[in-house]
C-alpha cells in the first residue's frame, strides 16, 4: 500500500514537468510583452532593457524555463511581476476561496445528485426518471458561465434576493449568501453527472443476482437499496466524483470569473492578462499538484469500497 | 382450506410479464403439493416457469414486468398470495429461504460472507452478539472455518460460495427451503458434496425442499415427489417412484427417453421433436400437443385439468380422462 503511494506520487513528477513546459513556453511565445506591461507604454528602451536583463528575460526561452524550475525546486516560486508580492503567498490566499466555492458544489452535487440517481434507477422509465434524465441532459450541456449568467439575472437582477457578484466575508450569514450562485453555476455540471453517473450503475447492479439473494433475506427495501444496490454502484460513483473535484477546482476560472470571486481561477485569469508569468505558472503548478493528489486519493478510497481492489494493493 | 399435512399448497397459479413483445405467461395454473419435511423436485426444461415458480413463492417477482394474475399459494395454510409486504417480509429467510442458482454471482461483493450472514438473522430479530455467533455457527456447519468471516466472496471458491449460501438460508433455520438448481454451475464432484450436505443439513433440520433442476438423477438421489413442468403447467406429479416408474404423460416419457443408456450401444440421441413454445404465443388447448406423438384433434381444445391415475399420481394429458367425464364432453 505504502509503496504503491509512493509510487503514485513520484508519478506526479513528470505530470508536473511536462505541464510547467508546456505552460512556460505557450506564455513566452504568446503575443505581449511583460516588461512593457510593467513600466507602462511610456518607459525609455534603456529601461525596458535593463528590467529584462534583471528579470532573466533575455536569455534563451530553455534557459529562463530551466532557471524558473531550478528555483522551483528551491520553494521559490517567484515573485508577481505585477505588485511584486510573493508567488505561493499569493496563491495559498486565493486558493482556499476557490476551495469554498469547490467543496460546496461537489457536496451539492453529491446530496442532491446520488438520490435523483437512485430515485430515477429504481424508477426507471416513470415520469420522474424521464423528468429527471432530461434536467440531468440540460446540466451537462449548459456552460458554467451561461448557468451564472441566467441565474444572476433571475435572482440577482430581477427578484434582487442574492449578490450577483464578491464574496462578502464580513459575516458567515453573508458568505453563505453570497457562495449561493457560484455554487449553483459551479455544482450544475457535476449535478447533472453524478445523477446520470448514479442512475446507470444503479441499473447495473439492480439486476444482480446477488439483489435476489438480498431481498430473499426478509430485509426492507430500503437496506436493498443501500446496503446492497448502493454500496456496489458506488464504484463507478467514486470515478465520477473524483475527476469532478479536480474539474471543479480548475474549472472554477469561468464560474470565478462571472460572479468575481477571489479564487485562484480568476487569479489566473487576471494574471495571463498581464503576462504575470510566474504568476501563472505558481497557480497551474499549485492546481496540478491538487488535482494529481486528488486522483490519487480516489483510487484509496476504491480500496475501502471494494474489497478486490483492496486485495489486489496488499503486498504493492 | 389447504390439507394440514402440507405445508405447501400451490393452486392454479398464473404469473405474466408484460413485455414489449407481448403478454408472457410464465405460469399458467400451475398446482402442486409439499407434504412436511419431504422433497418435492421439480423438473422441467428452460423456460418452463420453475424460477417464476419459486420468486412466486419467495413474493419475489419483479413488478414490473411482472404480475400474479390468480390462483393460490398456501404456506402452512396461509395465503401468501394476500399477505402484505410486511408479513412476506417476516416469512422470507425465517421461514421460507432459497437457494439461487449461480452461486458467482448470489454473494454480494462489496459485503464479507460473515456480514452476508449475521443480516439475515439480523433481520428477524437476533441482536448483534448472536448474530454474530450465529453466523460463526453456520460457516463451520457447512465445513468452512470461522475465521474466513472476514473474508469477501471473491476469496472463495464456487463451491465454497455455494456452501455459504446454503447457510444464509438455512441460517434461520426455515421450515421450507428452495433451492433453485443449486448444483447446475458447480462441478460434477462438487455438485456431490454440496447435495450430500444439503440433504444432512434438511435431515437436521427437518427442512421441507423445493428442489428446482433440470437433472433427473439429482431427483432420484434426493427427492420424494416429483412434479414435471412444462410451458408454466406442472403436467405431471406423483411420488418419486410413480412418476420414475410409471411416467404417463407423453413429456415425461420423451424426457425419460432422451436419457442416453448406458447398456444399449445408441450412436444417436433421441431428443423430443419439436421446440418448446413461445411463451407470449401459447398453442391453445394442451400446450404440449405440437409436440406430442399421440396428439389428437381434440387436444387444441382440451381444457388443460389434472387427471389422477391412482396413488397421489396426476397427469395433465387428455388421454388419463377418465370415462366417465369424457361421455360428459
Amino acid at each position: 500500500m505504502w509503496r504503491y503511494i509512493l509510487k503514485r506520487l513520484l508519478m506526479i513528477i513528470p505530470v508536473l514537468v511536462g505541464v510547467t513546459f508546456v505552460v512556460y513556453m505557450i506564455l513566452s511565445v504568446a503575443h505581449g510583452d511583460p516588461v512593457q506591461t510593467i513600466l507602462g507604454d511610456k518607459a525609455t528602451e534603456e529601461a525596458q532593457e535593463q528590467l529584462r536583463a534583471e528579470l532573466g528575460l533575455d536569455r534563451p526561452l530553455i534557459v529562463q524555463y530551466g532557471n524558473y524550475i531550478w528555483d522551483a525546486l528551491h520553494g521559490d516560486f517567484g515573485t508577481s511581476y505585477k505588485n511584486q508580492v510573493d508567488v505561493m503567498d499569493q496563491v495559498l490566499d486565493r486558493f482556499p476561496n476557490t476551495l469554498l466555492i469547490a467543496a460546496g458544489a461537489i457536496l451539492l452535487s453529491l446530496v442532491l445528485g446520488i438520490p435523483v440517481g437512485i430515485i430515477s434507477a429504481k424508477k426507471q422509465y416513470s415520469f420522474i426518471d424521464n423528468a429527471s434524465m432530461v434536467g440531468a441532459l440540460f446540466g451537462v450541456s449548459m456552460p458554467a458561465f451561461w448557468m451564472g449568467l441566467l441565474l444572476v439575472i433571475v435572482f440577482s437582477l430581477k427578484l434582487r434576493l442574492l449578490p450577483s457578484s464578491g464574496m462578502n466575508s464580513e459575516s458567515l450569514g453573508l458568505l453563505l449568501k453570497s457562495m449561493i450562485l457560484p455554487v449553483i453555476a459551479l455544482s450544475t455540471y457535476s449535478l447533472a453527472m453524478i445523477a446520470r453517473m448514479t442512475r446507470s450503475s444503479m441499473l447495473e447492479v439492480i439486476r444482480q443476482d446477488y439483489i435476489s439473494t438480498a431481498r430473499s433475506k426478509g430485509i426492507t427495501e430500503g437496506q436493498v437499496t443501500v446496503r446492497h444496490m448502493l454500496r456496489n454502484a458506488l464504484i463507478p460513483i467514486i470515478t465520477a466524483v473524483g475527476l469532478q473535484f479536480g474539474t471543479l477546482v480548475g474549472g472554477s476560472i469561468m464560474t470565478e470569473t462571472v460572479f468575481s470571486w477571489p479564487g485562484i481561477g480568476r487569479l489566473i485569469v487576471e494574471s495571463i492578462k498581464s503576462r504575470d508569468i510566474p504568476m501563472v505558472m505558481g497557480s497551474v503548478i499549485f492546481l496540478c499538484v491538487i488535482f494529481s493528489m486528488v486522483n490519487l486519493l480516489v483510487d484509496l478510497l476504491y480500496a475501502f469500497v471494494d474489497p478486490q481492489i483492496k486485495s489486489q494493493y496488499k503486498g504493492k | 382450506m389447504a390439507d394440514n399435512d402440507n405445508i405447501l399448497e400451490i393452486r392454479d397459479l398464473k404469473i405474466v410479464y408484460k413485455t414489449q413483445e407481448g403478454v408472457v405467461e410464465a405460469l399458467n395454473g400451475a398446482s402442486l403439493s409439499l407434504k412436511r419435511g419431504q422433497t418435492l423436485g421439480l423438473v422441467g426444461e428452460t423456460g418452463a416457469g420453475k424460477t417464476t415458480l419459486a420468486r412466486g413463492i419467495m413474493g419475489l417477482i419483479p413488478k414490473p414486468p411482472g404480475q400474479v394474475v390468480g390462483g393460490e399459494i398456501f404456506f402452512n395454510g396461509t395465503d401468501l398470495l394476500k399477505a402484505s409486504e410486511h408479513d412476506m417480509r417476516k416469512v422470507r429467510g425465517a421461514q421460507i429461504s432459497m437457494i439461487f442458482q449461480d452461486p458467482m454471482t448470489s454473494l454480494n461483493p462489496v459485503m464479507t460472507v460473515g456480514e452476508q450472514i449475521e443480516e439475515v438473522l439480523r433481520a428477524h430479530g437476533r441482536s448483534v452478539k448472536e448474530a454474530v455467533e450465529g453466523a460463526h455457527e453456520m460457516l463451520e456447519m457447512v465445513g468452512i472455518p470461522k475465521e474466513r468471516a472476514e473474508e469477501y466472496p471473491h476469496q472463495f471458491s464456487g463451491g465454497m460460495k455455494q456452501r455459504i449460501i446454503i447457510a444464509i438460508a438455512l441460517a434461520c433455520n426455515p421450515e421450507f427451503l428452495i433451492a433453485d438448481e443449486p448444483t447446475t454451475a458447480l462441478d460434477v464432484t462438487i455438485q456431490y458434496q454440496v447435495l450430500v450436505m444439503m440433504q444432512k443439513l434438511k435431515e437436521q433440520f427437518n427442512t421441507s425442499m423445493l428442489m428446482i433442476t433440470h437433472d433427473l438423477g439429482i431427483v432420484a438421489q434426493n427427492c420424494d415427489y416429483v412434479a414435471i413442468m412444462y410451458a408454466g403447467q406442472v403436467v405431471e406429479y406423483g411420488a418419486l417412484r410413480e412418476i420414475f416408474k410409471d411416467p404417463r404423460h407423453p413429456y415425461t416419457l420423451g424426457l425419460f427417453g432422451s436419457i442416453p443408456s448406458l447398456s444399449e450401444d445408441t450412436d444417436r440421441l433421441t431428443p423430443i421433436e419439436g421446440m418448446p413454445p413461445d411463451p407470449t404465443r401459447l398453442p391453445t388447448g394442451c400446450p404440449f400437443h405440437p409436440r406430442c406423438q399421440y396428439a389428437t384433434e381434440a387436444c387444441a381444445q382440451w381444457k388443460s385439468e389434472a387427471y389422477p391415475v391412482g396413488g397421489e399420481h396426476t397427469v395433465r394429458c387428455l388421454r388419463f380422462q377418465p370415462a366417465e367425464k369424457r361421455e360428459e364432453a
